[in-house]
């Protein structure tokens, strides 16, 4: 069995992570999935530099960056209110000793969080995930980004958290 | 004031495309892609592990280990887990999540200890890919001394502390 196909050839990409080892190893999963060569920088001033200038088609950003807290890179993609920029998938990939950020990474809108080490199974399903199930964008005046609760879509193990959610899913 | 929008994002417009790659090509294709990496992540780690020995030296002669020591503890030893995990060395990544779970216990507690800290190091020493593997029951042996070393001083994973049960987690997916 080969599985899903994804045709990702074109797709652009940024990646935000302090390390450059970390980066060079997102990236080349990337690659080796056939996307573009990911745009890669370590902070998120240099982030917002260059999302200034374009716009990529997904964004990984690491749990915790090095010059700011990611929620407030988060959040500054996300009140872009005049560009598509604000749309735009956010993976947060979280280093094992951020995984206390992953509260404020959901809060500030990310569309999913990954913990590291990736594998490129896990990867590939999780943008998969994100290309196929369009979510609800929310713009309150607390949260800006997608739609944190799942109605009628499946969370990526098919599981769903919360006893309400579950319920909705079994009615409809 | 709640403004509900129904995006369409490039990304999901360009993977409906025909072709394209099968999920066990594109697994495949990063697998490759990746090994090709393995060596210089080898250096890395033993770069790192370095690191942490001056780290543990200048804690020694200092009397002391400080907070900013113990930060940088976690810096290092949150790279190691993703490399150790990444290249499948197991035992490796057990025992960066050791030193990252007592760093991370010690600074809650506002500890200073040394000696956690050497032992950890020591261990991860003899785990490094540039050195020859252990035997199992060695290596056993010594990620027992470790889990006893974290159960003496009562700290807990990161991973509880983080609450990861509240939100599940998957194949090291968390789920929001």
């Amino acid at each position: 069995m080969s599985g899903p196909r994804m045709n990702l050839k074109n797709v652009t990409s940024l990646i935000v992570d302090r390390d450059h080892y970390t980066r060079g190893l997102i990236a080349q999963m990337l690659r080796g999935f056939g996307m573009e060569s990911p745009m890669l920088v370590d902070n998120g001033e240099q982030a917002k530099a260059v999302l200034t200038e374009s716009i990529p088609d997904i964004v990984f950003i690491e749990g915790e960056l090095s010059d700011m807290p990611s929620a407030n890179l988060l959040g500054w993609i996300r009140r872009q209110s005049k560009s598509p920029l604000r749309f735009v998938p956010l993976i947060v990939m979280s280093g094992y000793t951020q995984l206390r950020m992953i509260a404020t990474a959901r809060d500030g809108g990310a569309h999913i969080i990954v913990r590291k080490p990736v594998s490129p199974q896990t990867l590939f399903d999780r943008i998969l995930w994100v290309a196929r199930h369009a979510r609800p964008f929310l713009e309150t005046d607390k949260y800006v980004g997608p739609d944190r609760r799942f109605h009628d879509i499946l969370p990526p193990d098919g599981i769903f958290k919360r006893e309400s959610e579950a319920q909705v899913a079994l009615q409809a | 004031m709640k403004i509900i929008h129904f995006p369409t994002t490039r990304l999901s417009e360009l993977v409906k495309r025909a072709g394209g790659i099968s999920r066990d090509d594109a697994v495949e294709g990063a697998m490759q892609q990746m090994e090709s990496l393995r060596g210089e992540s080898d250096d890395v780690i033993e770069t790192t592990i370095v690191a942490l020995e001056a780290i543990g030296q200048a804690a020694l002669k200092e009397g002391k280990c400080s907070r900013e020591q113990m930060l940088e503890i976690l810096q290092h030893g949150d790279q190691m887990v993703t490399l150790a995990g990444t290249f499948g060395y197991g035992p490796l990544g057990i025992a960066s999540r050791s030193i990252c779970d007592m760093t991370d216990g010690m600074i809650h507690a506002g500890s200073h200890d040394i000696a956690p800290i050497l032992v950890h190091v020591q261990a991860i020493r003899m785990m490094s890919p540039r050195r020859t593997a252990l035997a199992p029951e060695a290596m056993d042996k010594v990620l027992a001394e470790l889990t006893r070393v974290l159960t003496h001083l009562n700290f807990s994973p990161i991973s509880d502390a983080a609450g990861e049960d509240n939100f599940g987690e998957i194949d090291g997916v968390v789920l929001i």
